[in-house]
Order: C-alpha cells, then sequence, then structure tokens
C-alpha cells in the first residue's frame, strides 16, 4: 500500500476506520503499524487534530433545557389535520405542501403555440409591483419591462416562494425527503409532497442538466415544484433548466381535489412561510367559506377565444385544468404579482357564467370578468378592477 | 415512542445548541433554531432522529443567517445595549475574555469553506463520518480529507488571529 492520505490519517484518529468503505480502514491500520513515515505523519496529524479541537472547545454558556413536553405541544399545536376517510380535507390553516404535478394538461387548449410550452412567463423580467403600471400606456409598461429586465434576477432572489423544475419523459424526478425517505415520481404520477424538509436539490438539477435539451415537448412534463419554507429561497434563481416551466403552490384541499381522493396519504409537510401564507390564502378558492368580493366588473374583450393564458411578465406558478366544479374543463393560472400577492385566471369553458363560481376565499380580492369570444375569462387579485383592466390589457396585447 | 424521544432529546439537544451556536453565534437564537428543529422532528416523527435533526438544524440556520443579514446591524446594537443595561456580570474580566476568545474562533470558522466549516461543525457536535457524509452531500472518504484541511485551515487562522491581536 502506498503512504496513507491526510484523510486517512484523522479517520484513523477520529476513530471512523469502520466507517471506510471496502475495508479502507483495515488497509490503514495495517499500513501504520509497519511504516514509520507515515506514524510520524500521524503524530503530525495529531496535533493538528488536537490544536482544532481545543480551539473549538470552548464552554458553551450555559442554557436551561426547555421541558420536551413544551416543545410537544407546540408540535402538536402546529400540526395541520390529516385527510379524513373519505379524503375529504377539513378546513384547515394553510399548511406547506410541495405539489409534484407532472404532466399538468399543457394540452387542454390544442394551441401548440401558446406560451406555456416556453419559458417566457417565468423567466422573463418581472414586473416589481402592479402600481408601476396603474395609468400608463402598454408601450410605456413595455419599456418598464426592458428596464425592469435588467433587475429581474435580484428581485427574484427576493421572493419568498419559487423555483420550477422540469423533467423529460424518460426521466423520474428523485426528492430526497426528511433526508431520508427518497420519494420517486413517476412520469404520470401526481404526487403531494409535504414535510420536505430538504430537497436535493444538487441530484435533482443533476438529472435535470441531463435531460436532452431538445427532447420533443409532447415528451416533456412538468415538474412543479414549490418549497414553502427558507429552502426555497436557496433555489430561486439558481435554476436554469431548458426545461423550467412552472411552480405550483397548494394546500392539501385542493391537491386533495386536484389529484383525486385515491393518492396515498401524504408523506408529511412543512411550516409555511407567512409571506407564502398569503398568496397561497389568494390562491386557491375551494368550497367553504368565501369571502365577498372587493370590486367586481365584467367587460366584453374584442377578438375570439384563444388569446394567452398568462399574463406576461408575471411568474407563472399554477398552470391546471380545472375538473371539478363549475368550471370542470376550464383552465386555471396563478402568477405571483408580487412576493406575497397573486394573481389567479380563470379560463372558463363556454357556456360556464362567472356567476357560477363560488367567490375567493380571501377578503379584499377583485374580480374581473372578459367575455373573449363566447368564453369567460375571470381575473382575480388583491387589486382594484381598474388594476385588472390593465393586466388584462397586457395579456391580449401579446396575443 | 415517548421513552425514545425523550432519550433523543436529552443526547441530541445540547449538541445541536452547540452545533447552532457557532452557526448564527448567538445562543438564544441557536436554543430557538434547536427547539424548532425538535419542534417538527416531533411532528415529522423521522425515522433516524439525529442525523435528521442536524440537517434540519442546518437548514434553519442557512436561513437565519440569510435574513440576519439584513437585520444584523440593528440586533447587534439592540443586544449590547440591553445587556450592558441587564447583565450583572459575576466576573467581568472573565466574560470579557471569554467573548474575546468567541470573537477569535469566530473568525476562525469564517476562515474556512462553507463546506469544510459545516463538516468540522458537524464532527464537532459528535456527528458520525457516515452522518456527515450524508449530509454535506461527500463520500465518506472524502470526510477526513475534509476534516483534515478544515483542521489545519482552523488552526492557522486562530493562531494568525492571535498574532494579530498581540501585536495589537
Amino acid at each position: 500500500m502506498s503512504h496513507i492520505e491526510q484523510g486517512g490519517l484523522h479517520a484513523y484518529l477520529d476513530g471512523a476506520l469502520d466507517d471506510l468503505p471496502s475495508g479502507g480502514g483495515r488497509a490503514i491500520r495495517e499500513h501504520l503499524a509497519t511504516c514509520p513515515e507515515c506514524a510520524m505523519r500521524l503524530e503530525d496529524e495529531r496535533r493538528i487534530r488536537e490544536e482544532a479541537l481545543a480551539i473549538l472547545s470552548g464552554p458553551l454558556p450555559h442554557f436551561e433545557l426547555p421541558p420536551l413536553e413544551e416543545l410537544r405541544l407546540r408540535a402538536e399545536a402546529t400540526s395541520p389535520p390529516r385527510a379524513s376517510r373519505g379524503g375529504r380535507m377539513h378546513r384547515m390553516g394553510w399548511a406547506a405542501s410541495v405539489i409534484l404535478a407532472i404532466g399538468v394538461g399543457y394540452a387542454l387548449r390544442g394551441d401548440p403555440s401558446l406560451p406555456l410550452g416556453t419559458t417566457d412567463a417565468v423567466d422573463g423580467p418581472s414586473v416589481p409591483g402592479l402600481s408601476r403600471l396603474e395609468g400608463r400606456s402598454q408601450s410605456d409598461a413595455r419599456a418598464d419591462r426592458a428596464s425592469s429586465a435588467r433587475s429581474a434576477a435580484a428581485q427574484r432572489e427576493q421572493l419568498p416562494l419559487n423555483s420550477v423544475v422540469g423533467v423529460s419523459a424518460e426521466e423520474s424526478v428523485v426528492a430526497e425527503v426528511e433526508s431520508g425517505d427518497p420519494l420517486v415520481a413517476e412520469l404520470g404520477q401526481s404526487v403531494l409532497l409535504e414535510k420536505v424538509v430538504d430537497l436535493d436539490f444538487e441530484a435533482l438539477q443533476d438529472r435535470l442538466m441531463s435531460v436532452p435539451e431538445r427532447a420533443p415537448l409532447e415528451a416533456s412534463a412538468l415538474l412543479n415544484l414549490t418549497l414553502v419554507s427558507g429552502t426555497t429561497k436557496r433555489l430561486s434563481g439558481e435554476l436554469s433548466a431548458p426545461r423550467v416551466q412552472a411552480v405550483s403552490l397548494a394546500n392539501e384541499a385542493f391537491a386533495n381535489e386536484a389529484f383525486g381522493q385515491e393518492r396515498e396519504q401524504p408523506r408529511g409537510r412543512v411550516g409555511m412561510e407567512s409571506a407564502s401564507r398569503s398568496a397561497a390564502a389568494a390562491a386557491f378558492s375551494t368550497d367553504g367559506a368565501s369571502a365577498p368580493l372587493r370590486e367586481r366588473r365584467q367587460v366584453a374583450r374584442r377578438g375570439g377565444a384563444g388569446g394567452q393564458l398568462v399574463v406576461p411578465g408575471f411568474e407563472l406558478i399554477v398552470l391546471e385544468n380545472i375538473e371539478e366544479g363549475p368550471a370542470a374543463g376550464g383552465v386555471r393560472t396563478l402568477q405571483l404579482l408580487t412576493p406575497v400577492d397573486t394573481l389567479e385566471l380563470l379560463h372558463l369553458p363556454e357556456g360556464v357564467d362567472p356567476a357560477d363560481l363560488a367567490a375567493p376565499e380571501q377578503d379584499g380580492i377583485s374580480q374581473l370578468e372578459a367575455l373573449r369570444g363566447s368564453a369567460w375569462l375571470v381575473m382575480r387579485a388583491p387589486r382594484s378592477t381598474q388594476e385588472l383592466e390593465v393586466l388584462l390589457e397586457r395579456l391580449d396585447a401579446n396575443r | 415512542m415517548s421513552a425514545d424521544w425523550t432519550d433523543v432529546y436529552r443526547d441530541t439537544f445540547p449538541d445541536l445548541v452547540r452545533f447552532l451556536h457557532r452557526k448564527v453565534w448567538d445562543l438564544e437564537r441557536a436554543q430557538d433554531l434547536a427547539q424548532e428543529a425538535f419542534v417538527r422532528a416531533l411532528r415529522h416523527e423521522p425515522k433516524q432522529p439525529r442525523a435528521w435533526l442536524f440537517q434540519v438544524a442546518s437548514n434553519l440556520a442557512r436561513d437565519e443567517a440569510r435574513t440576519a443579514i439584513r437585520r444584523k446591524r440593528h440586533l447587534t446594537l439592540l443586544k449590547s445595549e440591553t445587556e450592558d443595561r441587564q447583565k450583572s456580570v459575576p466576573d467581568p474580566a472573565r466574560e470579557l475574555a471569554e467573548r474575546e476568545r468567541m470573537g477569535q474562533v469566530r473568525d476562525a470558522l469564517d476562515a474556512l469553506s462553507e463546506r469544510d466549516r459545516e463538516v468540522l461543525l458537524l464532527w464537532d457536535a459528535g456527528q458520525s463520518y457516515t452522518e456527515i457524509a450524508r449530509q454535506a452531500k461527500l463520500a465518506i472518504g472524502a470526510v477526513g480529507t475534509t476534516l483534515a484541511r478544515a483542521r489545519r485551515r482552523l488552526a492557522e487562522a486562530y493562531s494568525n488571529k492571535e498574532l494579530v491581536d498581540v501585536a495589537h
């Protein structure tokens, strides 16, 4: 055996030889017994190790161990309710969820030129706040986009929730849950990941990077992934996978409804940051308690159906088919106006009237209803209807 | 399960606080974060609680560091004011010396790369090579090498700092 590397010497000093794979530990022991040179080096390393130990050995100031029972109560108090037998969720406070929604109904509109196959909505310049658009012409708004593109990266870093990755048809996605249980989402499955504490992001990105860039679009799937924890912040702005498409954020009630009641019991959950809580609360209007609309207005739009699905310039976080309720058959999108405010677009199927919809759950949401051709588009956001009209113009300008 | 958690708590909490303290350098925050990690653990009941707790603690500390940057200045001011007002220090000289030493340790640790520091602190908190490898996403064989480098740099940075301090 050649001489032992420093790492081996430290493993020896740390009593960690048995951790080393494939008999490496035994070889080190045997070599040390017969090699005076390595034995001398061992003494040098021992000295360094002891120095480091001494530096780190300072006493920790005294502290009290809080009663475990107290922590247990806190855990119970913040623990979200479980699904009932029937799969319906209780009304609940917002819990963080991560959704892997693979194969979101991209093709529903049947128009391959729709913008959702591009990364524009996700990677395009983000506009800081709706107020900036108020009372300004579209060309001004476009000029704003150009200037805001320069600062888009900086703004993105501030977003409390974010980040998406895409996968090819050949790939599975592996997310490491609880730093222990690997969870593999096969294509075609929709999996609600909760309790994600640490996503093995590097591994995930390696996989993404190995996906051929030119894989046929039909073969691609969407992996919608939202971590509503600090982890997410780390991810934002670091992803540049060519297939980045959408992020999805959901609460359990939504997930149950969207992905059916047969799916496996959730694997866990993480606590949701308050900033994302309001975004999420604004995002999903499920049945149950609904809040009065702040403002409501109807407008008729020129042109037929088949315009853009999303307002350019705002990060797309949800794109899904509406499968249940009066708007079943329509498409729903959700975009971030600011890190906490969302814009919801409901592209209703023909024959469905906006009046059939349940009102949003959250207070302070305005609703703008636009008849586009023979189908309605419903826009909802915590903004005035006037501001929503600006957004609608923006949507239609890119038709 | 209850009995197990009592043991895990008693054995791991102090190590966790120690680990976190060297990341956030604020004992109260370190305790808060350790508690938060435990609250999450109690909720999730991970199969390998100790490794899980360190992983979560590390993430919490990282997030903490990020938000702390913004309010650091303000907090530091506030904290030293309240400390000055509230604490009746039994041995001010000793307290001061210890604080100085802590500062030196902190500076020395700051001289390490993030990964080297993480590995060193995990080892210091009693994690095994296998656990460290997993958390730091290293091959097990690389843990010793990383530790060797981290220890050497720590010792160098610490003695350099001492020399500088003496010179002043």
